[in-house]
């Protein structure tokens, strides 16, 4: 006990003088994440809501496949990303492998499917009665969409943090393709992982603390937009 | 001069024939009342007006031109506006909801807040302008819905009864308005199954049972 209670306290402690080490590992987690978020959403928002608003053939598969992959292991995009960013892989020239920006690539698989399948519920979710109004208001049809998209802007909004939340937990992802290099690669994630098997559990815990702090002032965020 | 001609107009939902329309026309300048019971149809026939819903078949011409119906019949959506019996009102401000129309018209933003102003006085929401759209009461909504179609310049109104739900204040409010808009000239087709409040109008009544002309 005194053991777990000593743990915490130095890694209170830890938080509290601004740790060097701690801060550099949030902020690669903040770097990488944010990237992620913005790559995942320029490509998961239009795809949520081509899927909410369209009505094409495969539709009805494409959601389903969306819907599954939200529930893929992160180490297996890992394995799949290290694959094709590898020497070997078809990606290799690239030369990405162990960067923040093989991180990114891979928190951008991670997230796509999770920015996709928020904002297409939240755009489907929009009253039906906006479209007719729109269309009757004399609304040309980039407009209704428009008008459409602007209704559930909060919803998506709070898809892009949901997505922000999840990257910025991940472990595998990070790991396997970032090689947790330290000042570099190193994220909140991947040091936990590093330094409570190395026995630094203060350490550990000052890490996880400053990663509960990310993701609760996102949280935070996301609930404040949706509540308004 | 006609601007409404419906003959023989069909409209399912799913197998059920809902609207069933022998002839209906409607000339400019004219108040038709549409009357009848609850599921009558009179809903069902001013969203076919409106080009909102694509009738099964029959002949429909605004103006002599036969009507396209949906997205791509932009040019009648911008001529016959229709305010719902729910309206609803989007997020933002009263000034941001009735200039909609304006502005979906190309209009710059100025030119717009000028038209949405104009309707604003006309149904007397001055004071709610810069009120949010979301907490304003039912009577305030209706209002504010109608002030947007009438900033949205379409020469026929079609109003879905305009006074239901209404407390007597709003309802008195929305008769007196209704009544200015007809003796301007705008044609106006309104739904209603209070048809009294319209007793000093001169209008035309047709009566809908069944979805058919009675």
């Amino acid at each position: 006990m005194e053991y777990l209670l000593d743990g915490f306290a130095d890694g209170l402690m830890r938080v509290l003088r601004a740790d060097p080490q701690v801060m550099l590992a949030a902020w690669v987690t903040i770097k990488v994440g944010f990237w992620a978020t913005i790559l995942a959403s320029l490509i998961g928002l239009p795809v949520g809501f081509l899927l909410a608003m369209g009505r094409f053939r495969g539709r009805g598969f494409a959601i389903t496949l969306l819907q599954t992959s939200l529930g893929l292991p992160t180490v297996v995009i890992g394995l799949l990303a290290y694959g094709f960013l590898s020497r070997r892989g078809p990606l290799g020239f690239a030369d990405l492998l162990f960067t923040p920006s093989a991180i990114v690539i891979g928190l951008v698989v991670l997230a796509v499917p999770l920015v996709a399948v928020f904002s297409m519920t939240s755009v489907a979710s929009v009253d039906e009665r906006v479209r007719e109004t729109a269309l009757t208001l004399g609304a040309s049809n980039g407009l209704v969409a428009w008008t459409v998209l602007r209704e559930a802007r909060f919803g998506m909004m709070a898809a892009v943090l949901a997505a922000f939340g999840r990257v910025s937990s991940e472990v595998g992802i990070a790991m396997m393709l970032g090689g947790n290099i330290e000042g570099y690669t190193r994220t909140l994630t991947t040091a936990i992982a590093l330094e409570s098997m190395k026995g630094e559990f203060g350490f550990g815990i000052a890490l996880g603390v400053v990663l509960l702090a990310i993701i609760f002032v996102t949280n935070l965020l996301s609930r404040y937009i949706q509540r308004s | 001069m006609e601007v409404f001609f419906l003959d023989n107009v069909k409209f399912r939902f799913e197998t059920d024939l809902v609207l069933d329309i022998e002839r209906v026309t409607v000339s400019s300048g004219e108040v038709v009342l549409l009357t009848g019971a609850n599921g009558s149809g009179k809903t069902t026939l001013l969203r076919v007006m409106a080009g909102l819903l694509t009738p099964e078949g029959g002949v429909i011409r605004y103006k002599g031109e036969p009507i396209i119906f949906g997205k791509p019949g932009l040019e009648h959506r911008r001529k016959v506006t229709l305010l719902a019996q729910e309206p609803y009102l989007f997020r933002g401000n009263v000034l941001l909801n009735v200039s909609y129309g304006p502005r979906a018209r190309g209009m710059n933003i100025s030119q717009a807040n000028e038209e949405a102003e104009e309707a604003i006085i006309k149904t007397r929401c001055e004071g709610l302008i810069h009120r949010d759209a979301a907490k304003l009461s039912g009577g305030e909504k209706k209002r504010v819905a109608l002030a947007r179609a009438l900033a949205a310049g379409a020469e026929t109104l079609l109003l879905d009864e305009p006074i239901s739900h209404l407390d007597e204040e709003n309802s008195k409010l929305i008769v007196e308005i209704i009544k200015e808009l007809a003796a301007s000239g705008i044609t106006l087709v309104v739904s209603t199954h209070i048809p009294e409040w319209a007793s000093t109008l001169s209008v035309k009544n047709v009566r809908l049972a069944y979805g058919r002309v009675v």
